[in-house]
């Protein structure tokens, strides 16, 4: 039995990483992760190291991902890439599930193992308890998913030239251990050796079979030097930000402003960024048949406040322009959410700004809109 | 930020489900307009029984609240409550009972999808109810107060559980006056429970936008008044008047509207100018409704979720966002 103090912090080599992904399945867990699939880093199954993307970098701006491999023999690192188009809500709130009749599932779903969420994506997890958990209804299936989630962290040490987490406040330092975020947090560091953090009493539990193999050393004074600088490094390179001073009142100020018909003659209405977004929750229901009408169930899917339908009301679509829909996207996800959660419903990803088709850039627009309106007679 | 994830959260009662539909029966329906007015849409009022089972026995709703109706392969479609039965003989003496535990009535106009699918439900036959939702009227709160019942149209069908609510325990309210807006005198809803509910004490003035739209007479129902023409905000502004009966006491007065959107911006901008205060005004927003609980996004307008912060807002709350197109 190794010490249960959890603010201890461990020296593990990289084949521990590979012990960990085993340990965790061998836990029964459902371990999902980084892999490389169709030209990016998205969530998917994990079943050991070599799933994970070693050696794969990505490039990001508005309206642009791409993925590349350093091909660098003496660069073992694992998670030198930045959020991708996926986020973790496609496990806990999935894209599709069946509402009614309920499928009985025999044996029970495996509970999920998270493996690699960065700081902001534990606050938009945060996020989301809140809107399905924390509400005065709750959500049975989300509950259900949630309440035995293992939760593997990574400390940030790149960022995308989309990242704004600093503005956001929730990055791109992972909370400390003791904020019941996290189960294990990993740090990489230079030499793919990696600092390993215990968060909570089942993540102490699964530490200890794996320092069963792994015999930890004590994380050294220089290790954590250089974790500080490289999340220093980090923070300062963030370009990015948000003005989220009285950002709230500032917006709401503004829902007449002609700059939302400026980002409306820019945006697709596409709903890229409320499906890469790793809070939106919107969803709709529909009943589904099979061809001969004999099995009719009901399927909830995510929907998005971009699709004109989404608004319907008696007849018709409330928000029937872009303008309106970018309106209301913005206004709850950076102002009304303050009203119905008590926070902000960015973290400050940036995935809405990549994954844009034509790289309209949230942080850019939100500044123009809340900029104090020139005087009539200034130059 | 901190979340709750050191413990597993305690199982959650079937009841507590806001997606499960619970069966009900459907024992009556009724035409409420005259079917052969073409002009008349097809509104009709159902009775529905739950099954008996733990949800049926603890079930409670309140004036305003809605419930969702579930036609498998048809979809679901948010309806206000309409209250309780109304007396076997429409003019005899309203005498409020409590209801049937489980039974509740719903007026829907077949327009969509769901709601013609249930226009072609034949009594006997089930349906799928999840709810009460959303935020009531307050009732308690008239109390000591002149009330004014707005009502535009079809929005006459969630104020009816306020008549009843109100006429159970009449004597605790000042003046109660209800005023009715319709395009015509065939399109008035629950027409022929208005003496009744003249005899329990409210006070019912009526106008119409279109009078010649139909040849045909006016139903006999309304005989007993005065059918105003115009826009149901005259029937506000003649209030003004030094000698109307009865007498607007502005500060106490309470005044809940229930209609298309336009109609209730413009009775409340009349209620303000009448000197009623903000706070004692509310109203009934719609939007598409899917979830209920507030999760699904569909129906939010400004900060509300309006399944479960409305459909009833105070008006005070509400006012900032009237004036917005398209919110």
């Amino acid at each position: 039995m190794q010490s249960s103090s959890p603010s201890r912090i461990w020296l593990v080599p990289q084949p521990a990483i590979d012990s960990l992904i085993k340990i965790l399945i061998e836990e029964n867990y459902r371990v999902v992760g980084p892999r490389v699939d169709q030209h990016a880093i998205i969530y998917d199954e994990l079943n050991s190291i070599d799933d994970l993307p070693q050696n794969w970098c990505d490039t990001q701006a508005p309206g642009l991902y791409q993925l590349s491999n350093t091909k660098d023999q003496t660069n073992k690192k694992l998670f030198q890439y930045n959020v991708g188009p996926h986020s973790w809500k496609k496990f806990l709130f999935p894209p599709i599930s069946q509402l009614s009749p309920t499928i009985p599932s025999n044996p029970p779903p495996k509970p999920l193992a998270l493996f690699g969420a960065r700081a902001c994506e534990l606050a938009a997890i945060a996020i989301q308890d809140r809107v399905f958990i924390n509400n005065q209804y709750c959500d049975p299936n989300y509950q259900l998913r949630r309440s035995n989630l293992f939760v593997v962290a990574v400390q940030c040490t790149t960022l995308a030239d989309t990242c704004f987490c600093t503005s956001m406040n929730t990055g791109p330092e992972l909370p400390p251990t003791d904020n019941n975020q996290f189960d294990i947090a990993l740090t990489e560091l230079p030499d793919a050796s990696y600092l390993l953090r215990i968060g909570s009493q089942r993540g102490q539990e699964i530490a200890n079979l794996l320092f069963k193999k792994y015999s930890p050393q004590p994380a050294s004074l220089d290790q954590l030097q250089s974790e500080k600088q490289t999340i220093a490094q980090v923070k300062s390179n963030m370009k990015r930000a948000l003005p989220t001073e009285n950002l709230k009142e500032n917006l709401l100020k503004q829902l007449q402003n002609p700059h939302w018909d400026d980002v409306a003659s820019r945006c697709l209405s596409c709903a890229n960024c409320t499906m890469v977004c790793p809070t939106c929750f919107c969803s709709s229901v529909d009943e589904v048949h099979d061809l001969t009408d004999e099995s009719i169930y009901r399927q909830r899917r995510w929907d998005s406040c971009f699709n004109p339908d989404f608004s319907h009301t008696s007849g018709a679509p409330v928000r029937n322009t872009i303008r309106a829909r970018y309106r209301q996207w913005v206004t709850h996800k950076l102002a009304t959410w303050f009203d119905q959660f008590g926070s902000s419903g960015c973290v400050g990803c940036g995935r809405c700004i990549t994954w844009c088709p034509v790289g309209i850039d949230l942080t850019a627009e939100v500044a123009k809109l809340v900029a104090p309106t020139p005087e009539p007679n200034a130059p | 930020m901190t979340i709750s994830r050191s413990h597993t959260p305690p199982p959650i009662p079937q009841t507590n489900d806001p997606w499960t539909p619970h069966p009900a029966t459907l024992r009556s329906m009724r035409c409420e307009f005259n079917p052969s007015i073409p002009s008349c849409p097809n509104v009709f009022t159902i009775e529905l029984e739950l099954h008996p089972s733990p949800f049926a026995e603890n079930y409670h709703f309140l004036p305003g609240q809605f419930n969702m109706l579930h036609l498998p392969g048809a979809g679901e479609v948010a309806i206000s409550h309409c209250g309780p039965h109304s007396p076997p003989n429409p003019l005899q003496p309203l005498t409020i009972q409590h209801p049937q535990q489980g039974c509740f009535l719903h007026t829907i106009r077949a327009v969509g999808r769901v709601t013609n699918a249930i226009a072609q439900l034949n009594p006997g036959e089930s349906l799928g109810v999840r709810g009460p939702f959303g935020n009531p009227w307050p009732i308690d709160p008239l109390e000591g107060n002149d009330v004014l019942l707005l009502a535009g149209g079809l929005g006459l069908a969630p104020l009816r559980p306020v008549i009843y609510a109100i006429a159970k325990k009449r004597d605790r309210f000042g003046s109660v006056s209800l005023l009715l807006g319709a395009r015509n005198p065939h399109t008035i809803l629950y027409a022929q429970e208005l003496a009744s509910w003249a005899q329990a004490g409210i006070h019912i003035e009526i106008t119409v936008d279109q009078p010649q739209s139909t040849d045909a007479p006016t139903p006999s129902e309304l005989s007993a008044w005065d059918v105003n023409l115009g826009p149901i905000t005259l029937l506000l502004e003649r209030r003004h008047a030094k000698n109307f009966s009865p007498t607007l006491l502005p500060d106490q007065t309470k005044v809940l509207i229930c209609g298309p959107e336009i109609m209730m911006h413009y009775c409340a901008l009349n209620a303000r100018k009448l000197g009623i205060p903000a706070n004692s005004i509310w109203i009934s927003m719609e939007r598409n409704m899917q979830c209920g609980a507030g999760y699904c996004g569909h129906c939010q307008w400004g900060p509300f979720f309006l399944c479960k912060d409305g459909p009833v807002l105070r008006y005070d709350l509400a006012e900032p966002f009237l004036n917005i197109k398209d919110l």
